[in-house]
């Protein structure tokens, strides 16, 4: 049994100039217009052509973006990734825009650049925002993954290359990464210099983007349940092994930055 | 047919390529070596590329990798030309995201045009005239191979030798461009413009100017210097009558790109990308080692003495088609004859497009053919790698029996518009007096037989 593919990722807050400063959350895998408690009517008036407020309009990239594959193939790899469409980054613009005239005719070109720019405009709400955009965009091809497999598998591979270099100290091209679709967590095998891996898309949206690829020195294949700061997780000490359970709390960074450390068992009396 | 499997190699290369870059120091502007959209393809075939090429450390060098394969697997018919173009395309942009860059301009695969070729008159006159003249002082000289005049455009070819030492630009700005052409109505065209592309000592080109002469022109005149009288050029010659359309047989499509593949090959003797075609080829799947068209390649590349993978060492070679053996049984021959033929041929419309032969150049080593297009292109935007399939097969046949194989080894495309010239391998026959020229498209073949009316001014 799985925990919701949301339940290690902790609730996000952050602020946009909509009618004053407004406050959008994401929480149990949805953005939210907090200061606007009935969205509803607004995305109605928005969609027959009303004025929308920048709370709804963020809203609604949101969800027009939430199975977008584009946010997997430009967005982060890991949480060291150099990545970086913030406000300031996105001077570039221009840059985007030579890309995409030039490959797409000018009327696809100008549905490509839209689409773009509401994708990178989600980006530029930062870091803990697009890993959740990310997770978001992974969930919805969980239960459709034959019909983007290339597209997925390299949005795998993207992102457990980095986590394995990690975790067995190896190089991240040895990562030959594909679609689990079987039940259960999937398959690792090592031969060599190789790794051989075949995870769920679902570990990309519940394990990678809570941070929780590589944890207590081991590689987190799925999350089980979470309560509180503390998440019930199966993971692999080898290639090869069978996952095993694993108890992790969340931790802060003297810099407010989120991680993962085993709990150690209580010893137990008598 | 298009596979997942296919798909999939290319983007997991693109994660590779990705990840590589990110080990690297942020990129700075790497500036290219554009003139006027016309691409320099012949360094590209022997030593280097059509774009400034850096090390093997610049981010730009991995996305150029990733544009070769993106364009063999493409060709190979293994993955739709669309889903090729976004995989390059957001690998672009994630090395944006991450200043990592890449400022090879049109790198990415480019767009497909769709227009049509205009209705109306085409005409293609052969020239053949040298006018030499002062320019600062110094002797310059222009060639004009021909006249092309279309429904909506006009173009002069030309190859034009600026005095020595003259900056190209200059060359170009005070002495090209301000050509005077009039006609027999009184027309005055407008500013011609020069495109075209070459070195210190020769430029080639076409010069174009507006508006093109109706059907009505019976000559133009062309001044390049005020001391020089005009040139006058007989738009009322007698044009040859279109060759017919000929149905083809169509080979299988990977067939058909390696025998393209080695097509070039023999043209340009090797491929600076050759050993990553054939990587990208091998390791997606796309292609057996012991196939027959892989056999041909390999036989083409071990007798022009080209590297090609490991992995290829012990496939056998086999029997070549007698124009690929004729072009290897006079590989590295200088016995053609130098000077220009007045070689002009208005093609019927087939595959989209509209072709003109716009003149012939003879030199001892190759000859060169100008060619215009109008239509749809599959390559636009300067996006050309070693592994791009052209949209049409070159070849040609001199009347002693010499095969030559035809290369696009410079150009300009835009939407509806293709100025290409094209290399011919090896040179033609010394005593050679007509050549037919054979264009293989996707509905067809046409031939067309150019009268050589050898003019050596």
């Amino acid at each position: 049994m799985s925990a919701p593919w949301w339940a290690a990722l902790t609730p996000v807050t952050t602020t946009v100039l909509c009618a004053s400063e407004h406050r959008l959350r994401w929480e149990d895998g949805r953005l939210l217009a907090v200061d606007h408690p009935d969205t509803e009517p607004e995305i109605v008036l928005a969609a027959l052509g009303g004025d929308e407020p920048e709370c709804v309009r963020m809203v609604r990239a949101w969800a027009r973006q939430s199975d977008d594959l584009a946010a997997l193939a430009i967005g982060p790899r890991s949480a060291d990734d150099d990545f970086d469409v913030s406000p300031a980054g996105l001077q570039t613009a221009r840059q985007r825009r030579l890309i995409i005239a030039r490959w797409r005719p000018s009327s696809a070109a100008d549905r490509v650049r839209e689409r773009l720019a509401e994708l990178y405009e989600l980006f530029s709400l930062g870091q803990p925002f697009t890993f959740r955009l990310l997770a978001t965009v992974a969930a919805n091809w969980v239960d459709r993954a034959q019909s983007a497999r290339p597209a997925l598998t390299a949005a795998l591979n993207a992102r457990l290359a980095p986590a394995v270099s990690t975790w067995l100290r190896m190089d991240p091209d040895g990562v030959d990464a594909s679609i689990y679709e079987g039940s259960g967590w999937g398959e690792l095998a090592r031969t060599g210099d190789s790794l051989r891996a075949a995870l769920p898309v679902r570990w990309i949206a519940a394990v990678w983007a809570a941070g929780l690829a590589v944890a207590d020195g081991k590689l987190v294949v799925d999350v089980v349940s979470v309560t509180g700061p503390t998440a019930e997780v199966l993971a692999v000490s080898r290639p090869g092994a069978q996952p095993e359970p694993l108890t992790l709390a969340r931790t802060y960074s003297a810099r407010g930055e989120a991680g993962w450390q085993a709990r150690k068992p209580r010893p137990t009396s008598g | 047919m298009a596979s997942e499997e296919a798909e999939t190699y290319l983007r997991l290369m693109a994660e590779s390529e990705l990840r590589r870059a990110l080990t690297l120091p942020k990129a700075r502007q790497q500036p290219g070596m554009f003139r006027a959209g016309w691409i320099e393809a012949r360094a590209a075939s022997t030593s280097s590329a059509f774009f400034t090429r850096t090390d093997r450390s610049d981010p730009s060098d991995g996305m150029r990798r990733l544009a070769v394969a993106a364009d063999a697997l493409v060709a190979a018919g293994a993955i739709d030309a669309d889903v090729a173009r976004d995989i390059v395309a957001f690998h672009e942009l994630a090395l944006s995201a991450r200043d990592r860059q890449t400022w090879e301009y049109g790198i990415a695969p480019g767009r497909r045009g769709s227009a049509a070729p205009p209705p109306g008159v085409f005409r293609a006159v052969g020239i053949g005239e040298r006018v030499r003249f002062g320019a600062d002082g110094r002797p310059a000289e222009v060639l004009m191979l021909a006249l092309v005049a279309a429904p909506d455009r006009a173009v002069l070819a030309v190859i034009t030798k600026p005095p020595p030492g003259m900056d190209h630009d200059r060359w170009i700005n005070e002495f090209m461009d301000p050509v005077r052409i009039s006609d027999d109505q009184g027309t005055m065209y407008r500013r011609a413009m020069f495109s075209g592309g070459g070195d210190a000592g020769e430029s080639a080109g076409q010069l174009e100017f507006h508006p093109a002469p109706g059907p009505g022109v019976r000559f133009v005149d062309v001044a390049f210097a005020p001391e020089k009288p005009a040139v006058r050029i007989d738009l009322d010659g007698v044009q040859l009558p279109p060759p017919p359309i000929t149905p083809v047989d169509r080979p299988d499509r990977l067939d058909r790109y390696f025998d393209a593949l080695a097509a070039k090959m023999l043209g340009n003797g090797a491929l600076w990308e050759m050993k990553d075609i054939l990587h990208v080829l091998l390791d997606a799947g796309v292609i057996e080692p012991a196939s027959p068209a892989m056999r041909r390649l390999v036989t083409v590349g071990r007798r022009l003495g080209v590297e090609l993978p490991r992995e290829l060492a012990e496939v056998p070679e086999t029997e070549l088609p007698e124009r690929w053996v004729s072009v290897l049984d006079h590989d590295g021959a200088v016995d053609g004859p130098e000077g220009v033929a007045l070689a002009t041929a208005v093609l019927p419309e087939f595959d989209g497009t509209r072709l003109v032969i716009g003149g012939l150049r003879s030199l001892a080593d190759r000859a060169e053919l100008r060619v215009y297009g109008w239509g749809a292109f599959d390559q636009l935007d300067g996006h050309r790698t070693d592994a791009t399939l052209g949209k049409f097969g070159w070849w040609a046949r001199d009347d002693h029996g010499r095969w030559h194989v035809a290369t696009v080894t410079a150009g300009a495309w835009d939407k509806a518009h293709a100025d290409m010239s094209l290399e011919l391998t090896p040179p033609l026959h010394p005593d050679a007096t007509s050549l037919d020229v054979i264009i293989t498209g996707k509905t067809g073949q046409v031939t067309v037989t150019l009268p050589l009316d050898w003019r050596n001014p």
